[in-house]
């Protein structure tokens, strides 16, 4: 039996491996256990054909937010390369027009006077707070460990600012009303929507929680790593190790032991690589499985004992609001976007959604997510991938790509069979619709079509345990499951944390892991390291030139 | 001016890539891999493709399990770095009915004279992997005059034809034709020699990795990461360039890395021709090079994750084999089919065998919800260069198709299952993948007599040291070439330890300590 100082429960990488890397480096003895055979397997990167790549799960890399890039050396040192395109994000619609947020406020102004002049001045001045707001709010919203009612009153103030309204009418306002009354351009409106309604910042719907997840939705940077996602588990894995980090994969875990009210000590199942192996811990242990997986692996006996309010919370953890399905379509050439004569710069874009018909069609498409009627919600909101315009690696010589969305959708199937319908010919069903969708808004997609996956709900759950029900997130984001109301990151029982279904939610931008570590090391005394000082998003901006400089490639050498 | 520098750098983070950098990384070398894909492990790779179910895409069943000196050396059993020796290991299941030829571990199901021979081949060989080798005549006439050495050399000495002959019963002799194809013998009257003999050998007794095999991989990459090796993936490297006392190499996105030693886990053709300049490489190496022969056919692998129960195949006791040889009537069939890929013809029916991956281990497969969940890998020869076009997605998809529907009809039960996930290669898209994989095949280059041991790529190289001031040879294009030994990594690793001055902190291997026919 092995000894650690703190042991993590899955090494993903929003939570589990960037705290493990924190506090190995802060000096503690650390072992991450893994029930997968590779770190991060929710965040890998695929061949998946020939000489291009896919990231289908975590596919954006949010990294450029995370103060890890530096305070983990993962650029300078191991090696990780992230690039970027002048646009943050963007929709394409049917009737051929377009609409780009950009890192340039000025570029994203351009765009959306095309659609109303009103709404480019607006958005203009929004996109100026947001900047000048940026690396302040990440800080007290994101890499923060929540829940904490001082910098939370902070969040809520900076989001009126950026908005440029007082809290009191956010507060009363729902997602779409903030929207419409901020924006004129039915098109618009459903741009700054999609992001709220995808990523489930905040229930749209929810009045107040809406409208700030609004704001909070426009701190975000996006761009892609090259190599794929897995390019950046590989860099914080190397520096977990090279720090002297402990890796167990294939390493199912079975319990984990309380004593004299302390988590102390890690079981292993049976089905692992390393059966029944017990590991003891003398400081932490971090739990990144997720809150019913959490409890399941205490006894619901002993979360009660400490806390019977969170032990029931935890139980009935809300996961199935949306569930994800994923397709990666393998193209030849490049994406025949609809909308490239309305603003040719979508030809350089990465990101870019499929988001809805119309600003009714946009409310509609709410109100069939909170009813779980997936057919009626099925082919509105689609966040749409181009690896290549980031990473040249990802196109083969031949000019294939991979094209990558995702939607998320009511998961349970009431009326259609139940969630193992899922299983079903309605698996087919709905990539064959897909494609018909795609093609709407990228006229010829589907000439250009080779072959295709497609990933439902439960095969999502599968391939990650943590993401019941499809839910990939870390748990839904209802207004009883908001930042104040989130799983603690420091437990009721002692040395016991969590890095999972927290606030924020899991993403490569790997918050919740910085938070994690952040509790454990103030309550070990280590928090004060000199490199563990870096502001999130400041390199990102202080760097924005160079990963935007696209990377090139020279034909394969043959012969010298 | 280089962007970073080290002692040594190496080209290619498949098996032998890592195990050179994990062991020169703990003998305190500053150390960079680089490597082309996006991951490390080469065609050690494994992979879910997100899926729940778990590829190994190219090394499935390893010739050498815990005789790998780098899995004692660097202690990855600790690291839940796990072996499985699958028993029984064979079966051939005759087309159109009989009874299937069950073979074990130890060789139960085979002749037994056979037995003896296979068991000769291994012990003689074994030893020889993990040294710089001796030129093949040299090696033979010590083993012809050593106890024990002439049964080695008289397997050796066989070609397929002949070991199909010795096997007597019908089933073995087809099997053994079979695994002669596996090992890159395609044609009848190629001798195996003693390297070809000893993969066969090995094929009685493979081994497989708990979780994949990319986790053996990964257990590499492990310990060389503790010991502050670096890891570059997606780095193209376009060229080698010597001087000056240091080796630089560049990759295609433009960045430049120097050192005092490169090692190339890359094939002879790729690195004495297009990475080298010619100016550099001496006039026979560069011939050897241009002589260098790979197989001419490869593997097209289909992967194929169900909901359902695994099929059976023949009997119960064969479905638990983990290679299940299906679709031959008899010895025959098996050298149509070894005749046509070698000669660019679709064979008549994809004939091949099974794995049943998770029969094995089951964390291959997620343990649900909703399952069972099985993985299968199907495995059948195939042109390189199909006369019929070359392989592209469109008649890839086909062939899948093909191999999936051959499986319903050659076992039972997989009617009753749901296809949920299915890839798959043609020796193309291996190739394509991997840069090693030449061909389709994991081996860089055929394993006969005249391309092993010092012909391995050349005597100048062999021993992994070139002419070539700093450059070292380290993969599968180099003695000893058996996929899945590491030997090439390793041999490499103590030859630049010598050279550079560094201490060899690893024992003399326990393959080489053990009791041996052949002179060393």
């Amino acid at each position: 039996m092995e000894t650690f100082d703190v042991i993590v429960i899955g090494g993903g990488i929003s939570g589990g491996l960037p705290a493990a890397t924190y506090l190995q480096k802060a000096g503690l003895k650390v072992a991450v256990i893994e029930a997968k055979p590779e770190l991060g397997n929710f965040c890998p990167s695929h061949e998946t054909w020939p000489e291009t790549l896919d990231s289908p799960h975590a596919s954006i890399n949010f990294s450029g937010n995370s103060p890890a890039l530096e305070d983990l050396e993962l650029v300078s040192k191991y090696g990780f390369r992230l690039k970027t395109t002048p646009v943050v994000l963007g929709t394409t619609h049917r009737d051929g027009t377009n609409c780009l947020i950009c890192y340039d406020p000025q570029r994203t102004a351009e765009n959306f006077a095309k659609h109303s002049q009103r709404d480019g001045e607006t958005i203009f001045g929004i996109q100026n707070r947001v900047l000048e707001k940026m690396v302040e709010m990440n800080e007290l919203a994101f890499y923060s460990p929540h829940p904490d009612p001082g910098k939370f009153e902070e969040i809520l103030k900076i989001c009126a600012y950026v908005m440029g309204r007082d809290i009191d009418e956010l507060e009363t306002m729902t997602a779409p009303e903030l929207i419409e009354q901020t924006f004129e351009a039915d098109r618009v409106r459903q741009t700054v929507l999609c992001p709220v309604a995808l990523h489930l910042q905040g229930a749209p719907l929810a009045r107040g929680q809406g409208a700030f997840a609004v704001a909070l939705s426009l701190f975000y940077t996006t761009g892609l790593a090259i190599g794929g996602n897995e390019a950046l588990v590989d860099a914080v894995t190397e520096c977990f190790l090279d720090h002297g980090g402990t890796i167990y994969t294939n390493c199912p875990v079975e319990r984990i032991e309380v004593h004299d009210g302390r988590a102390s000590a890690v079981i292993l199942s049976e089905r692992a690589a390393l059966p029944g192996a017990r590991f003891e811990a003398r400081k932490a242990v971090i739990s990144n499985v997720g809150a019913r997986k959490t409890l399941e692996l205490l006894g619901e006996d002993v979360m009660r004992a400490a806390d019977d309010r969170l032990a029931s919370k935890m139980k009935h953890w809300k996961m199935d609001e949306r569930g994800s399905t994923v397709t990666s379509w393998l193209i030849q050439g490049e994406m025949p976007w609809g909308s490239a004569d309305f603003d040719p710069l979508i030809k350089r874009a990465h990101l870019i959604y499929r988001a809805f018909d119309s600003w009714q069609g946009a409310k509609d498409y709410l109100w069939a997510m909170v009813n779980n009627n997936t057919w009626a919600a099925f082919g509105n909101l689609i966040e749409i991938l181009d690896y290549g315009q980031c990473d040249p690696h990802a196109v083969s010589p031949d000019g294939q790509r991979v094209i990558r969305g995702e939607e998320a959708l009511p998961y349970p199937l009431r009326g259609l069979g139940g969630p193992e319908a899922w299983d079903s010919p309605l698996r087919d069903e709905l990539l064959q619709k897909r494609h018909d969708v795609m093609d709407s808004i990228a006229p010829g997609f589907k000439a250009r079509l080779i072959e295709a996956y497609q990933w439902t709900p439960i095969d999502i759950w599968r391939v990650n345990q943590a993401a019941i029900f499809g839910q990939v997130l870390g748990g839904d984001f209802s207004e009883d499951q908001w930042i104040l109301d989130r799983m603690p990151y420091r437990m009721p029982i002692r040395s016991l944390y969590m890095s999972n279904a927290v606030w924020p939610l899991g993403l490569t931008w790997m918050a919740a892991g910085y938070n994690a570590a952040q509790v454990v090391a103030e309550d070990l005394g280590l928090r004060n390291q000199p490199w563990w000082t870096h502001r999130p998003v400041a390199w990102f901006l202080r760097n924005i030139e160079r990963l935007l400089e696209p990377l090139t490639l020279e034909p394969v050498a043959v012969g010298r | 001016m280089p962007d970073e520098r080290f002692d040594v750098m190496v080209i290619g983070g498949g098996p032998n890539g890592l195990t050179c950098a994990a062991y020169l990384a703990r003998a305190g070398a500053k150390v960079v891999v680089l490597d082309k894909r996006f991951e490390l492990g080469g065609t050690m790779s494994t992979d879910d493709y997100s899926t729940p179910f778990l590829y190994n895409l190219c090394q499935f069943a390893l010739p050498l399990g815990r005789d790998l000196p780098p899995y004692q050396d660097l202690e990855l059993e600790r690291q839940a770095i796990r072996l499985m020796e699958p028993d029984p290991s064979l079966a051939f299941v005759p087309a159109g009915g009989g009874e299937p030829l069950v073979v074990r571990r130890d060789g139960t199901g085979l002749d037994g004279r056979l037995r003896e021979l296979f068991d000769a081949v291994d012990q003689a060989v074994l030893p020889l992997l993990y040294t710089a080798p001796q030129p093949v005549d040299e090696v033979e006439q010590r083993m012809s005059s050593g106890n024990g050495g002439g049964a080695a050399l008289e397997l050796a000495k066989m070609t397929p034809q002949q070991l199909g002959e010795a096997a007597g019963d019908a089933r073995a002799r087809g099997l053994l034709r079979y695994l002669c194809g596996l090992a890159g013998f395609f044609a009848p009257d190629e001798p195996l020699g003693l390297m070809g003999a000893f993969l066969v050998a090995r094929m009685i007794r493979p081994t497989i990795v708990v979780g994949g095999t990319k986790t053996l991989a990964l257990g590499l990459f492990r310990a060389g990461a503790a010991a502050g090796a670096q890891y570059r993936i997606v780095s193209d490297v376009d060229r080698i360039d010597v001087g000056g006392g240091q080796v630089r190499v560049a990759t295609r996105d433009g960045r430049e890395f120097a050192g005092r030693a490169v090692v190339s886990t890359l094939d002879p053709k790729t690195t004495f021709l297009d990475l080298l300049d010619a100016g550099v490489v001496p006039e026979p190496l560069r011939q050897a090079a241009q002589a260098w022969q790979f197989e001419p056919a490869g593997t097209f692998i289909g992967h194929f994750g169900i909901k359902g129960q695994p099929p059976i195949i023949g009997t119960e006791q064969a479905s638990q084999a983990l290679l299940q040889v299906v679709g031959f009537a008899d010895e025959a069939a098996v050298a149509r089919h070894l005749e046509a890929v070698s000669q660019g013809r679709l064979p008549e029916e994809p004939s091949g065998h099974l794995s049943v991956t998770t029969r094995h281990d089951p964390l291959q497969a997620a343990p649900g919800p909703y399952g069972p969940l099985h993985t299968l890998r199907y495995d059948t020869l195939a042109p390189y260069q199909p006369d019929t076009g070359a392989w592209d997605r469109r008649r890839a998809l086909e062939y899948r198709n093909r191999c999936w529907d051959f499986l319903g009809r050659q076992t039972a039960g997989l009617a009753g299952a749901r296809l949920l996930f299915s890839f798959s290669d043609s020796p193309l898209d291996l190739e394509r993948r991997f840069r090693t994989a030449k061909h389709g095949s994991v081996r860089q280059g055929a394993l006969t007599r005249g391309q092993t041991f010092a012909n391995r790529p050349h005597p100048d190289a062999s021993g992994t040291r070139t002419p070539i001031p700093g450059v070292y040879l380290g993969g599968g294009g180099v003695h000893p070439g058996i996929p899945g030994s590491l030997g090439g990594g390793y041999n490499a690793a103590r030859a630049i330890c010598q050279d550079l001055g560094l201490e060899r902190w690893w024992p003399e291997p326990a393959v080489r300590r053990a009791p041996v026919t052949a002179g060393t």
